[in-house]
């Protein structure tokens, strides 16, 4: 059976085609702000790379903030539900999910079978997300995907106070003027974020192993600085930010095992 | 109290609202969030302002309590 997940957040739309529960093909890109134009593109590249047509898909899920948007969905499901599913899948082990996007971040803690437990979710706010690092790059000059490995090689320990990304560009401009050198400010920031996730753990029970998703997952630096914070290893799998998308894939395929069994 | 109600009314989840600025909302969320904790019974706390309607999000909301109301689903 051949189903799709489409999740279109707030920076990024994503898409996973599974086939017979395998990832058949799957695609990553710029969301836009046309939302049904991004569902439409960023599910026809994942049927392409999976060498399948719109025709063969059985059930679609539409996940994400902008999921009442996508046409082709059966059914709409929240990315909270489907980071859980995807967790499930990727990483069974993991009690809990760290998902830090584009614009917002979000704290899952999953059961054995892939449910829900409790979430806590940030507030209408980029602080410490994926826009929040983009902006930091830009002042620090530097490649998205340089700031994780750039900020392993810091020597001194910065405090990064303000964790709003307007205030905390200023600061870090304020740094640089002082002459701190990029990767403890870097480190800086990094830890910061990860700060702001532990204190969004609490009230929910701290697991051993946590699966880290989103587009801020592929930034080792964060991944660090979250296991240093919540002395659990925090795993990444190799694209974290199809997860959303690959758990409405694999709702989409209990919807329609059940549609089969009825008739 | 809030566990007795909760037990005369058989409650699959509880939604608490704290009142920004309320101390015994906010103060007693911890509270009632442990109780329930022991009792299994899932709660969502969302945060929020009666009057002032700057800092709402509409979405942000209605995700958390869709996502309360599948989390609630699961466990039937």
């Amino acid at each position: 059976m051949i189903t799709a997940g489409v999740d279109i957040g707030s920076l990024t739309a994503k898409a996973v085609i599974l086939k017979d529960g395998a990832i058949a093909g799957y695609a990553v890109m710029p969301g836009g702000s046309d939302i049904t134009a991004a569902a439409g593109r960023v599910l026809g590249q994942a049927l392409e790379k999976a060498g399948l047509q719109q025709g063969d898909i059985a059930a679609l899920v539409a996940t994400g903030y902008g999921r009442a948007k996508v046409p082709l969905a059966g059914k709409t499901v929240t990315e909270i539900t489907c980071d859980a599913y995807g967790t499930h899948y990727l990483c069974p082990e993991a009690g809990m999910m760290i998902d830090i996007g584009g614009q917002d971040s979000k704290i899952i803690s999953v059961d054995s079978m892939g449910r829900v437990v409790d979430f806590a979710m940030n507030d209408k706010c980029a602080a410490g997300t994926g826009r929040f690092l983009e902006v930091m790059a830009h002042a620090l000059e530097i490649k998205l995907d340089q700031l994780g490995p750039v900020s392993l090689k810091h020597k001194k320990t910065v405090i990064i106070s303000s964790m709003c990304t307007v205030f905390a560009e200023s600061e870090v401009v304020s740094l640089i003027a002082e002459g701190y050198a990029r990767e403890d400010i870097l480190n800086g920031l990094h830890q910061a974020i990860a700060g702001r996730i532990a204190a969004m753990t609490q009230g929910q029970h701290l697991e051993k192993v946590i699966m880290a998703g989103g587009g801020v997952a592929k930034n080792i630096g964060v991944v660090k600085a979250l296991e240093d914070r919540l002395k659990a290893k925090v795993r990444v799998p190799p694209e974290p930010q199809i997860v959303a998308a690959l758990g409405a894939a694999i709702f989409a395929r209990e919807i329609a095992g059940k549609e089969n069994h009825k008739s | 109290m809030a566990l007795k109600l909760a037990e005369e009314y058989k409650v699959d989840g509880v939604i608490h609202f704290s009142h920004w600025g309320c101390r015994q909302s906010c103060g007693g969320e911890h509270v009632i969030r442990d109780l329930m904790k022991k009792k299994g019974i899932p709660m969502l706390i969302l945060d929020g302002d009666g009057i002032d309607s700057r800092s709402y999000s509409k979405e942000q909301t209605k995700l958390r309590l869709e996502a309360f109301l599948e989390m609630l689903e699961a466990r039937r």
